[in-house]
């Protein structure tokens, strides 16, 4: 069954840092205890993905039965997904460049492009 | 050895408390006068249950018991009623709506004189216009007596151990709790009927704990629900249930309790664990249920009743067999000893009465004189008073020896005892005589569940186990017929697991003040004279804590830094202000009295273990067990395969 778990967008200002814009959630396969921590988790893998990855940069990572994908845009936005091993690589990086563009044509540069959260 | 200790003057006992409330509902919740004569006439009644309301009395009365306070029928509330018209009722029943619709049924067809409404726990208002709209339609408002909430919502087993309920288990048992699917609204239901079982309980017992639990789990959430709960019913001037000056609920004492509220997830081995104490033998071989065991019985052997299969015989494991009270902690061998021991007292009683009656009889010539015979018949009539209580323990060592022989072939077919001591092993981390994969394609050993069990305890107590290995042992079950889909749920636990607790899943240390000690003899052969053990291990079950015992000590004892309970919750309802639960204890002192409850499932195991703590314990505790749902380890497996199949 091919399953997504977490989409998230991330800002990286430079190449260390990478802000979280927006993330979203699908934890309904989990027992409902433990779905907050998942969550946690998930943020967490998200961000240090994006951090660690450079510009025009696209990524795969597995981790433990999960598939971790990056890509990391041009203009410094960053899209991060978490599927299960399943799902086929290339939909996913289409899927996370089209989110890129949904993103920033629905937000204009200034409101993603600062610094703090 | 784990023998029950000697009865500590430990007042607050559940268990009678439950008795009590339950024998004041019979009386019809009449202020018993003081002083009054004995001799008084009780007032016959008609008690009319409903499944749960059995469930509560059943472990509790007996027929003759419930006869002894007035009870001379007792009915099912679904069962079709006859009227009698001038009898008194006594309704015990969940305050449901099918439940309200049978009463204003029986309202409405004037079944009876005068009708008592006792409802397990608080009946909503909705209903209880219900039933008054049906009166006064029925035009018999001044025939009923008294409506009562008696918060009893609970099954006292022991006297130390309580179950939520045992009808209708699906709702609340680990599978419920833990599967994906599960809405919102369901877990918030399971939640609230495992706070309302605690608040009787705490209603009954007449304190108000201070609770902990850990923080992120089903736990957590039933805590704050309770918390809430007793803390409205204390605020609340109209009818709190703690002010102290209610008939029965006298508070002797001045401490309070602690209540700890676990997961189940905190420790999943526990339930899996093959057991070797003899209540728990009982639990997991031959399915205790509301302390009733049944058991097939050889085509030789007559049936015991008409009325029962030729098959089964059914025993009742009751409080006043004072050999079970004594030896349903111990291990197998020596309770097996205890049994032979038994035997042997009772042929030399019967021996005795065999050469009164000789005495008695034949030697009738002439000389005697009057003190030989006052003496012969002062031993006649002791011996005859002592009749009816040996006809008892003849009984009862009746049943102990057939039960016992029945766990004993299980034993010895299963070949238990070697899993046991493999699994205490593992538990206590010292080496294994024979690894895991052999035990696993040994096909004379155990049943498939067996060797899952021991797979499974060894898997979760290896937090490094590789991958590889776990393919092979999968193959290796699959091989031998075990159905292998708890391990797929068991991978995830793990890995969430690993996600939320960087601490390594090594809380299966043993204790630094206990030793396990597992002694297996050089030879098979027991050398005790007793001739049942012969082909068993003589294992001693060492003094080991489990972690659920090891959090209650710690928590009891205040001693919580550095430990896996450093980050637990704590919950005073008795503040003014509802606490954020950051731990701030107010005493330091440690508490005498405490409350577990598992959320998920409990077992035997677990009690036994907690018990052994209390009496290992210098000044007294007491610590009383309680669970949502009391499983043995095949009905536990089979709800982990469940999870494991529903991915």
């Amino acid at each position: 069954m091919v399953r997504l778990y977490a989409i998230s967008v991330f800002y990286k200002p430079d190449l260390s840092k990478a802000i979280e814009k927006k993330a979203a959630y699908e934890l309904s396969s989990f027992g409902f205890f433990n779905r907050s921590s998942v969550r946690e988790f998930m943020a967490f893998t998200s961000e240090v993905l994006a951090q660690r990855t450079s510009t025009g940069e696209r990524r795969t990572v597995k981790e433990q039965e999960y598939r971790c994908h990056v890509y990391v845009r041009s203009d410094c936005l960053a899209c991060v997904v978490i599927a299960d091993s399943d799902y086929p690589p290339r939909v996913v990086f289409t899927l996370m460049s089209k989110v890129l563009e949904m993103f920033s044509s629905d937000f204009p540069q200034s409101s993603w492009s600062q610094k703090s959260r | 050895m784990a023998t029950s200790g000697p009865p500590t003057s430990y007042q607050n006992v559940l268990r009678d408390k439950q008795i009590a409330a339950l024998k004041r509902m019979l009386n019809l919740n009449q202020p018993t006068p003081r002083g009054s004569v004995a001799a008084s006439e009780p007032v016959w009644k008609v008690l009319i249950y409903d499944k749960f309301g059995s469930d509560i009395i059943s472990p509790l009365l007996s027929v003759r018991e419930l006869r002894d306070l007035g009870v001379t029928l007792h009915l099912q509330v679904d069962a079709g009623r006859e009227q009698i018209s001038d009898a008194v009722a006594v309704y015990f029943l969940m305050p449901t709506a099918a439940n309200v619709a049978r009463i204003c049924q029986d309202c409405r067809a004037q079944l009876y004189d005068k009708y008592y409404l006792n409802f397990v726990t608080a009946i909503p208002r909705p209903l209880l216009e219900e039933v008054a709209k049906a009166s006064l339609e029925a035009d018999c408002v001044p025939q009923i007596g008294k409506v009562y909430d008696q918060y009893l919502n609970f099954i006292s087993l022991e006297d130390d151990f309580f179950v939520l309920r045992n009808q209708m288990l699906g709702e609340v048992s680990y599978y419920a709790l833990n599967r994906p699917d599960a809405s919102d609204e369901e877990i918030q239901r399971i939640c609230d009927s495992i706070v309302e079982c605690l608040f009787s309980v705490f209603v009954t017992s007449g304190t108000v704990p201070i609770i902990r639990c850990p923080r992120g789990n089903a736990a957590e959430m039933v805590a704050q629900a309770l918390d809430k709960k007793l803390r409205d019913n204390v605020r609340d001037p109209r009818n709190s249930m703690f002010t102290g000056d209610s008939t029965a609920i006298a508070q002797l004492s001045f401490s309070r309790p602690l209540l700890v509220i676990l997961d189940r997830n905190v420790d999943l081995a526990t339930p899996l664990h093959h057991t070797w104490t003899y209540q728990a033998l009982v639990h997991d071989m031959l399915n205790l249920d509301l302390n009733r065991v049944t058991l097939l019985t050889a085509d030789d052997e007559p049936p015991p009743s008409p009325t029962s299969s030729p098959q089964q015989r059914t025993y009742d494991l009751l409080h006043s067999d004072r050999f079970w009270e004594q030896h349903r902690g111990s291990p197998f061998p020596a309770m097996a000893d205890a049994v032979q021991a038994e035997v042997d007292r009772y042929k030399t009683s019967e021996e005795e009465m065999k050469s009164l009656k000789s005495a008695m009889g034949v030697d009738d010539d002439e000389s005697e004189d009057s003190d030989l015979l006052t003496d012969k018949t002062s031993k006649l009539g002791s011996a005859i008073k002592s009749l009816p209580e040996l006809m008892e323990k003849k009984k009862s060592i009746d049943m102990h020896t057939n039960i016992a022989t029945a766990l004993l072939e299980q034993i010895k077919e299963r070949k238990l005892d070697v899993f046991f001591e493999m699994e205490d092993r593992m538990i206590s981390k010292s080496s294994l005589d024979k690894t895991v994969l052999d035990m696993i394609s040994d096909t004379a050993a155990g049943t498939p569940e067996d060797k899952m069990r021991l797979f499974i305890i060894y898997y979760i107590l290896s937090p490094d186990i590789a991958e590889a290995d776990v393919v092979q042992y999968t193959s290796a079950l699959e091989a031998v017929g075990a159905n292998t889909a708890p391990l797929t749920y068991l991978g995830h636990w793990k890995s969430l697991s690993k996600m939320k607790a960087p601490r390594p899943l090594g809380s299966y240390t043993a204790s630094t003040t206990s030793v396990s000690s597992v002694v297996s003899t050089m030879s098979n052969w027991m050398n005790s004279g007793s001739k049942w053990m012969e082909g068993v291990k003589n294992l001693v079950v060492g003094t080991k804590n489990l972690p659920v015992t090891r959090i209650v000590d710690q928590l009891m004892e205040h001693r919580t830094t550095g430990q896996v309970t450093e980050d637990y919750c704590y919950f005073d309802p008795k503040q003014l202000r509802p606490t954020d639960s950051r731990p701030a204890p107010q005493s330091k002192t440690p508490f005498t009295e405490a409350f577990v409850f598992v959320v998920g499932g409990g077992n035997y195991i677990e009690y036994q273990n907690l018990q052994d703590y209390c009496s290992r314990q210098q000044t007294g505790r007491h610590v009383t067990y309680g669970t949502s749902q009391l499983m043995n380890a095949r009905q536990f497996l089979d709800q982990l395969a469940e999870l494991g199949t529903r991915d």
